[in-house]
């Protein structure tokens, strides 16, 4: 069969196929720098990193999505690299128990390197050593790379067990855990505390239902 | 009935996959249905004056999939319309103006077909989304010849009188257009191509049209004053992978005689 392209359109379909089909045909996505400088990841991970900033407070929305409140101008510095990390907070503008940290590296990758997301939907290990059942992981989780640079998913014991994950819901005692987790600190030895929307009303808004206030017309 | 133990083990694993959270009126569901960006498919379930409603949270909107929404993506836009006609899915707005997908139904015997459908349509669009559509590449390849130039320009030339020019013809024919031509006191020229690309089939375009200028030139009146032609090539792109379109540059540095310069080199080019 021949493929005759008559025009720009049929082009751009053509470039589709080879695209889509790597995508899938992969299985997962895998971050090439990361992939490529593991040493240099695992040190900017496991490594002490330290911040000014006593107080993060997360009040702009975020440009590419303005259901989220923002902070990306948290710089850590790395105790070893000359390498800047930024120390993101976002919170979802309608329930303040939806909230997510991360950690990115510009000189690495776009990507960030470490997150932890509260909510949202689970997570696939890309495994085939783990049970199908297995690679499922629910949110609240961490996820950091592997050496194929490759996303995995974790919850540490405290998310595992059913009391400390319901206080791990509290944004002010999750920075800590994620502190913990990425070894970040404020100067030496102390962690950050949160707020939201510090300026105004301080109204804690609490949606869990995202179907809530939608008219299905 | 013949593999029945892994048919078992099949249906058991994918049940087991089943999960949800009770969250205020609605019920989120986690479905086996997963993304490219590996990420199961939730969807949420409620109640309205005896109707089921079945939505997706505005979760793709919202871009919890690790996956971007640009509805502005004419091809993308086609492939959600396209998916929303053939599952028979609805679109309205949550609170924050965020695109809610959801189907609705009075049967409650339809409720699992409708989750079907919206997991369907989730999987189909996140996936979807996280495509490099022909269009986005323009942008990136924009984005490397963008600081390209500024780079070129930044750079000091050997001799003041050297200059640079960009988007400009060779010849007096107007048929040979490199990325940029730097044009010598003496009437010598050199000649840029700037190669990148999102993935390797991009850059095998590119390597051949870049072989095609280097080759017209050489064919070119103005060839005599050629003294030498550069491949500046995106080592630090996503398509990046030699063993993917190597012959294609070897190709290109020795029919043509071109010289090939990596990105991560670019200080090489004070030298030319």
């Amino acid at each position: 069969m021949s493929l005759k392209i008559t025009n720009l359109n049929d082009m751009g379909k053509l470039f589709l196929i080879p695209l889509t089909a790597l995508v899938f045909l992969m299985g997962k996505f895998i971050v090439k720098e990361i992939r490529d400088n593991y040493p240099l990841y695992s040190t900017l991970l496991d490594n002490r990193k330290s911040i000014k900033d006593s107080v993060i407070d997360i009040a702009n929305p975020k440009p590419s999505n303005k259901n989220f409140l923002i902070n990306d101008k948290i710089i850590a510095k790395h105790i070893t690299l000359s390498k800047d990390v930024v120390f993101i907070s976002e919170v979802k503008v309608r329930n303040y128990k939806s909230f997510g940290f991360k950690l990115r590296c510009n000189e690495l990758c776009q990507t960030p390197f470490f997150r932890y997301d509260s909510d949202g939907p689970a997570h696939r290990n890309f495994d085939e050593n783990l049970s199908f059942e297995d690679q499922q992981v629910q949110t609240p989780h961490f996820n950091r790379f592997n050496k194929d640079g490759v996303s995995i998913a974790y919850q540490t014991k405290e998310l595992k067990d059913a009391k400390s994950k319901v206080a791990l819901e509290d944004i002010n005692l999750c920075v800590v855990h994620f502190c913990n987790e990425s070894n970040v600190r404020v100067k030496k030895n102390d962690f950050p505390s949160i707020t939201i929307l510090s300026k105004t009303l301080g109204l804690t808004l609490l949606e869990d239902d995202p179907n809530a206030g939608v008219h299905f017309i | 009935m013949i593999f029945q133990n892994i048919y078992n083990d099949i249906a058991r694993s994918f049940n087991g996959l089943w999960k949800y959270k009770e969250r205020g009126k609605s019920l989120e569901i986690i479905s086996p249905f997963v993304t490219t960006s590996q990420k199961f498919v939730s969807v949420f379930l409620t109640e309205r004056e005896g109707e089921y409603i079945v939505s997706d949270g505005a979760w793709i909107a919202e871009g919890l999939y690790e996956n971007p929404f640009d509805r502005t993506i004419d091809c993308f836009e086609k492939i959600i319309q396209h998916y929303k006609n053939s599952c028979g899915i609805n679109e309205t707005y949550n609170l924050n103006k965020a695109s809610v997908f959801f189907k609705k139904t009075s049967s409650i015997i339809s409720v699992p077909s409708l989750v079907l459908d919206l997991c369907n349509f989730v999987c189909a669009i996140v996936s979807i989304s996280n495509v490099e559509f022909a269009d986005k590449e323009i942008d990136n390849q924009n984005r490397f010849n963008q600081n390209a130039r500024n780079f070129l320009q930044r750079l000091r030339p050997k001799k003041s009188w050297d200059e640079w020019h960009f988007n400009e013809y060779l010849d007096s024919k107007r048929e040979v257009r490199p990325s940029a031509i730097l044009r010598k006191k003496n009437s010598n020229v050199v000649l840029l191509n700037f190669i990148t690309g999102s993935n390797y089939n991009y850059f095998r375009t590119n390597i051949s049209r870049a072989n095609m200028i280097f080759e017209l030139a050489d064919k070119s009146n103005e060839s005599v004053y050629i003294e030498n032609k550069i491949a500046l090539i995106d080592n630090k792109a996503r398509g990046y992978d030699l063993s993917h379109f190597s012959i294609w540059l070897e190709h290109l540095l020795s029919k043509p005689n071109s010289k090939k310069i990596d990105w991560s080199d670019r200080k090489a080019l004070q030298k030319i």
